[in-house]
């Protein structure tokens, strides 16, 4: 069987004796676009240079296609291109120049490849420039080329659509899932966007001070349905939703409460409130986003 | 490999940190060459004023005269016995001066471009090298493209390796820029000749004396050339010492800071504590070479010429093991 | 491709440079250190003896002994003889004996260096076998003065001069203890520097060491003090060589004139 291509067992990181990470389990298959989400602070970050080795982790391991990045870290590391945080390039050099730099230092990288992955970001017309130069936009684009350069199986990518205009982005989701479909690219994509996640990715993974708090499909997330009434007597419409059906209502402010039901069922129960003497103002049937389940699983922290 | 070094080469040279050494080199020998035109006819005209007659054209006959006293000398059973090589080899040159129609007081391209190199090895010089060597990894952190080169498929340690390699070239590049300014822009002062002309060297520190008994004549070209594979030597110290604290320090304008105060704070050190033994296992205080081709220092036991090259040795060994230590381990965080 | 060509250049550049800056650093590594040259020496400070006992054995013979500063020695001289050349040209017309002369001055010895040099045995022996000795001295005590201003010069002189007078009463105590009947010829100093620098004072203070010196030296019964000053009073554009200091080829023919004319009846008796 093939190994998956990214693998993390038990990563841990210790700064300063202060635990940063706390044990992360994750795996990555190919084509699969991940989206690795949390507040400021949770150790986004930290998770991602320990992937690409520049943080040595205090225990755990991270394997890129079967080989370990501690151990092998050049055939691991020949199958990953990242941007890690802001896409930092040599700003004397022109963009042209930056990729000449590094495909030098890559065997595999033709000429031919760097044109290509110019190309596909766009860049042809200011690729001769120097990156001083550029915009933020640009240099996300001649991030990404770069990440792009050595045909990865795993594309690493933090904070990616920072700094692009709403077309940027479109277009840049766009590269991204045809990426994973048609090379069949692992992709890891950090971000704070949630709305951008959610269009952009399969799957997340929500990390909270340090580790995995839910990992989901986002399928599965956008299922759950959830449906809000507002009616005079809140707590016999729990108690009934509980008797009938045993599902748990959620008293949110005043006369409003929520719960997970299916469309399906809700003309039924609205019936039973009605019969039970409830006066029902209204029921909105609501899909989750997945800013709702963000924001219940990292509730107080994000506010520092 | 070569790909790599080819990287970092280009890199030093479009961040014009070459070109500022060049700009440096080019305005400083220039003043320096001017300077030492200027106080050479200075000297002549005193000369002049003193004797009577312009030493410009009356140097043959001092020459000569020099050369007898020499020779009497010489030939003196009471004169000391280590002063003899010495004496016999300031006859060669005061001969050679006659044949070849020199004015001893005269400077040429291969003395200035010489002396250049005597006054700079200690200071001027490491100053160039920290120049070009102060941020070539912290400026990596600083704007943090070591991100960028240390995601590759290849190790940390080729990656450094690399660094130095740049480093070491360059060194040589701008000993050959300098050499090579030097030379043409003296040229235009004092002519572009004199390499054949003799230069005495040989001098060895026995016990707290220096000793003349091995004084012997060599021409300028190779005196220079002896001259600059020393600044070579302490090039390479000075820029593997500044090497390990740009890799130490997070910041260009930092390292380049704490190697320059190390430098002139240990040229101090130096002159106020030179009873002090410690202070000669500094590499600051060890790096003026030439003086020991030249003779040209007050002796004090033990330091010579084996002594300081094995100062500084030990200092490059033990910079570059901690800075190839620290780099492999090292996180990074920026 | 014109990356490539300026990256070709530089490394044949600098593997060139490399390899010339090593042979410079080793060879400079050669130059300072390694080889002892012990051998040189031994071999040469056995010649010296030899050469002097053979000057002492023979019996039929004038031997003059010249020591002292730069005037002894003779620098200065475009010709190279120096006074003592002169002497023993002279000499040499005026008697059918052999005439040897040993000149052992030194550039810049005072009288403390020369009552150094007495302590040799070399130099005692010479002196033992001499008929006469030469001694030129002082002027380099004097020189100290020249650098101090007016004010202090008349305080200083009379401290140096009283520690001059004493070791040259040294130096003829020693001279003496070496040869009792030697001939002690005294050579007394000239003033260089009349033309322009010399002030009232100076020109004194020359005449007062030259006075105190001459007394001193004329105790002794088979010693003189030759003048100097008046030769090169009104001659010294004559007499001086282009250093501005020492006396020329001429200068040092007058000296030795006059100690010839001086000694020559010294050596006809004979």
């Amino acid at each position: 069987m093939q190994p998956p291509v990214l693998e993390l067992v038990d990563l841990k990181k210790n700064i300063k004796n202060k635990e940063i990470i706390r044990g992360i389990n994750l795996t990555l298959g190919p084509a699969e676009i991940l989206g690795f989400l949390g507040p400021n602070g949770a150790g986004k970050t930290t998770t991602i240079r320990m992937i690409v080795g520049l943080i040595r982790p205090t225990a755990g391991s991270v394997k890129i296609c079967g080989y370990s990045i501690a151990d092998d870290f050049i055939r691991a590391m020949s199958n990953v291109g990242c941007i890690i945080e802001s896409p930092e390039m040599y700003k004397f050099l022109s963009g042209m120049e930056n990729l000449r730099q590094l495909s030098n230092m890559d065997k595999r990288i033709t000429r031919q490849r760097v044109d290509e992955v110019v190309e596909l970001v766009g860049l042809q017309k200011r690729i001769e420039d120097k990156v001083s130069t550029y915009s933020l936009g640009m240099r996300q684009r001649l991030g990404i080329a770069q990440a792009l350069l050595c045909r990865p199986k795993l594309l690493i990518l933090d904070e990616p659509v920072n700094g692009l205009d709403p077309a940027g982005i479109t277009e840049f989701r766009n590269l991204i899932r045809r990426l994973a479909h048609e090379e069949e690219m692992a992709i890891f994509v950090s971000s704070h966007l949630l709305s951008e996640a959610q269009l952009m990715c399969d799957q997340v993974a929500i990390i909270r001070q340090g580790s995995i708090v839910k990992t989901a499909t986002v399928k599965d997330i956008l299922n759950t349905e959830t449906v809000e009434w507002r009616l005079d007597n809140p707590v016999k419409a729990a108690r009934l939703l509980k008797e009938k059906w045993g599902i748990e209502a959620l008293r949110e402010n005043g006369n409003t409460i929520t719960a997970a039901v299916g469309e399906n069922r809700l003309e039924l129960i609205n019936q039973v409130f009605v019969n039970e003497g409830i006066e029902l103002r209204y029921s909105i049937p609501r899909q989750n986003t997945l800013e709702d389940m963000f924001l219940d699983l990292t509730e107080g922290d994000e506010i520092a | 490999m070569l790909r790599l070094i080819e990287n970092e080469v280009f890199k030093i040279i479009f961040k014009k940190r070459l070109l500022i050494v060049f700009g440096i080199l080019l305005v400083l020998i220039t003043a320096f060459a001017y300077g030492q035109d200027n106080s050479l006819n200075r000297t002549k005209a005193r000369l002049a004023g003193r004797i009577g007659i312009t030493a410009s054209t009356d140097w043959k006959k001092l020459c000569e005269q020099q050369i007898i006293d020499l020779k009497n000398r010489l030939e003196s059973p009471y004169g000391h016995e280590e002063d003899k090589p010495a004496t016999r080899v300031r006859i060669e040159q005061l001969q050679y001066y006659l044949e070849n129609n020199i004015n001893p007081l005269d400077s040429s391209a291969a003395k200035f471009t010489t002396q250049f190199m005597e006054q700079s090895i200690f200071l001027f010089l490491p100053l160039l090298i920290i120049i070009l060597a102060g941020d070539i990894v912290s400026g990596e952190a600083a704007n943090g493209t070591i991100k960028l080169i240390l995601t590759r498929n290849i190790p940390r340690w080729k990656v450094l390796l690399s660094k130095l390699a740049a480093l070491l070239m360059l060194e040589i590049i701008v000993l050959l820029m300098a050499a090579v300014i030097s030379a043409a822009v003296s040229g235009v002062f004092f002519g572009y000749g004199g390499w054949t002309a003799p230069v005495a060297t040989g001098f060895r520190v026995i016990g707290d004396r220096l000793e003349t008994l091995g004084v012997v004549n060599v021409p300028q070209w190779q005196y220079a050339l002896m001259v600059y594979g020393l600044a070579y030597f302490v090039s390479i110290v000075v820029g593997t010492v500044s090497f390990m604290i740009s890799v130490l320090v997070k910041s260009t304008s930092a390292s380049i800071g704490v190697m320059m105060s190390a430098l002139i704070g240990g040229n101090f050190l130096s002159h106020f504590m030179s009873d002090w033994k410690i202070t000669r296992y500094l590499f600051m205080v060890n790096l003026r070479l030439t003086d020991y081709l030249a003779g040209s220092f007050q002796p004090v036991a033990g330091i010579n010429m084996a002594f300081s090259v094995t100062v500084l040795s030990v200092w490059a060994v033990a910079a570059l093991a901690i800075s190839f230590v620290y780099f492999m381990r090292q996180d990074i965080l920026v | 491709m014109l990356k490539r060509i300026t990256w070709f250049s530089l490394l044949i550049i600098t593997a060139a440079g490399f390899v010339a800056l090593s042979i410079g650093f080793f060879k400079a590594q050669q130059v300072t250190g390694g080889r002892t040259p012990t051998a040189g020496k031994t071999i040469k400070t056995e010649n010296i003896p030899t050469k002097t006992a053979a000057a002492a054995k023979e019996s039929n013979a004038v031997r003059i002994v010249v020591m002292g500063d730069s005037v002894a020695k003779g620098t200065g001289d475009e010709k190279g003889k120096g006074f003592s050349g002169y002497l023993k040209d002279y000499l040499k017309n005026q008697t059918t004996k052999d005439i040897s002369v040993e000149n052992i001055g030194i550039d810049g010895l005072k009288t403390d260096g020369l009552l150094e040099r007495l302590q040799d045995q070399k130099l005692h022996s010479l002196i033992a076998a001499s008929d006469m000795v030469v001694i030129s001295i002082g002027g380099n005590d004097l020189r100290v003065l020249r650098s101090r201003g007016d004010s202090t010069k008349e305080a200083g002189f009379g401290n140096l001069e009283g520690i001059y007078l004493n070791n040259l009463k040294e130096l003829l105590k020693g001279v003496r203890k070496s040869s009792t009947d030697t001939y002690i010829v005294f050579v007394g100093l000239y003033n260089p520097y009349l033309d322009a620098a010399a002030s009232y004072e100076d020109t004194q203070l020359v005449s007062t060491w030259n006075y105190d010196t001459q007394r001193l030296i004329e105790a002794d019964p088979k010693a003189i003090f030759i003048p100097t000053y008046d030769i090169f009073k009104f001659s010294l554009n004559r007499f001086i060589a282009s250093d501005g200091l020492h006396p020329n080829s001429l200068g040092y023919q007058a000296i030795s004139n006059r100690i010839a004319k001086s000694v020559e009846n010294v050596f006809n008796g004979e």
